[in-house]
């Protein structure tokens, strides 16, 4: 219980920046939970590892919220694979989820780059 | 042993343990394009995706229906626990039945007698009875007629005053006499009690 509580944590903490994230890798084109996460590693310089007690999750949490829509596919590789779309819901909700992630980007920036004549104690 | 089967259900958790396969085949075929030998791919692949049953909880929560299922699932496990020691059903089902029947009894005797107890009259709460010397089902002295009339007619307290007194009498006239329970009382009895006679 403990362990799932852990998972849960970690998907409250990444919340808005994956499904963020997830949302604008399939701006790209339909895509495949695994797909997702190469192109995420891929982007960002294998800097970003999603791991899929996260993933998963936030996929069928976008379905449910109609921002995503599933269907069965073979892959290049002729795997059958599930692919998600994203919805016009769903590019509504990037937009929104990007001004967001860039208004708290500024805020920070703000906070943590104070010229030194602005922070007199 | 299924007995409440939710299709729909299954459904979906088989199309997840699906997506799940396709997945590590996905990683796999991946890491034997880039020379791994099959079992390592395979091995390697299975760790890096992680606690496969934990990912199947986490994201079944998604869905929204994790606590029917858990609810199904408690109410299988009681049925089952019941079957398995008839004994203890029959046992416990029988006290509650006691247990209920008793209940009802007792308030509804309460009802009829505390709550309500002249059928038809208004605001039985408020009823007292008047009587002096100590307190006592028939009080002795009694109120004559004459202190009745006196307490009636220079009564500033109360919606209205009655007199009763009951008595046994024997009826004749029949086949057999027969002996009744009646009472004698002032003629404004039903006025002051609120009880409306019909016909």
């Amino acid at each position: 219980m403990s362990e799932k509580d852990q998972y849960k944590n970690r998907i409250e903490l990444l919340q808005g920046t994956l499904d963020m994230l997830i949302l604008q890798t399939l701006q790209w084109g339909p895509q495949h939970g695994y797909g997702i996460v190469q192109a995420l590693r891929l982007r960002s310089g294998d800097v970003l590892q999603v791991e899929t007690g996260s993933l998963y999750p936030a996929l069928h949490r976008l379905e449910r919220q109609s921002w995503v829509q599933c269907e069965w596919k073979q892959s290049e590789s002729k795997q059958k694979a599930r692919y998600y779309r994203i919805t016009a819901k769903g590019k509504k909700q990037l937009a929104s989820d990007l001004g967001r992630w860039e208004r708290i980007v500024e805020a920070i920036g703000s906070v943590m780059y104070v010229k030194p004549e602005e922070s007199e104690s | 042993m299924k007995w409440f089967p939710s299709f729909g259900f299954q459904r979906r958790k088989r199309e997840l343990q699906e997506e799940i396969d396709a997945h590590l085949q996905m990683a796999i075929t991946d890491r034997v394009a880039r020379g791994e030998a099959a079992e390592t791919a395979r091995q390697a692949a299975a760790r890096e995706f992680g606690n496969i049953p934990l990912v199947q909880d986490v994201t079944r929560d998604m869905w929204g229906q994790a606590w029917l299922e858990q609810l199904g699932r408690d109410v299988r496990y009681a049925l089952r626990q019941l079957r398995k020691s008839p004994g203890f059903s029959i046992t416990a089902t029988a006290m509650l039945a006691v247990a209920i029947c008793a209940n009802s009894t007792v308030f509804s005797w309460i009802d009829g007698t505390m709550l309500r107890p002249i059928p038809g009259a208004r605001d039985t709460g408020d009823l007292v009875s008047l009587q002096r010397g100590e307190r006592n089902f028939s009080p002795t002295p009694p109120f004559s007629y004459l202190d009745y009339r006196d307490l009636r007619e220079q009564n500033h307290t109360f919606a209205g005053i009655l007199a009763y007194h009951h008595d046994w009498i024997t009826l004749t006239g029949g086949a057999q006499p027969e002996r009744a329970y009646i009472a004698n009382v002032s003629a404004n009895y039903f006025d002051v009690l609120g009880i409306k006679l019909s016909g």
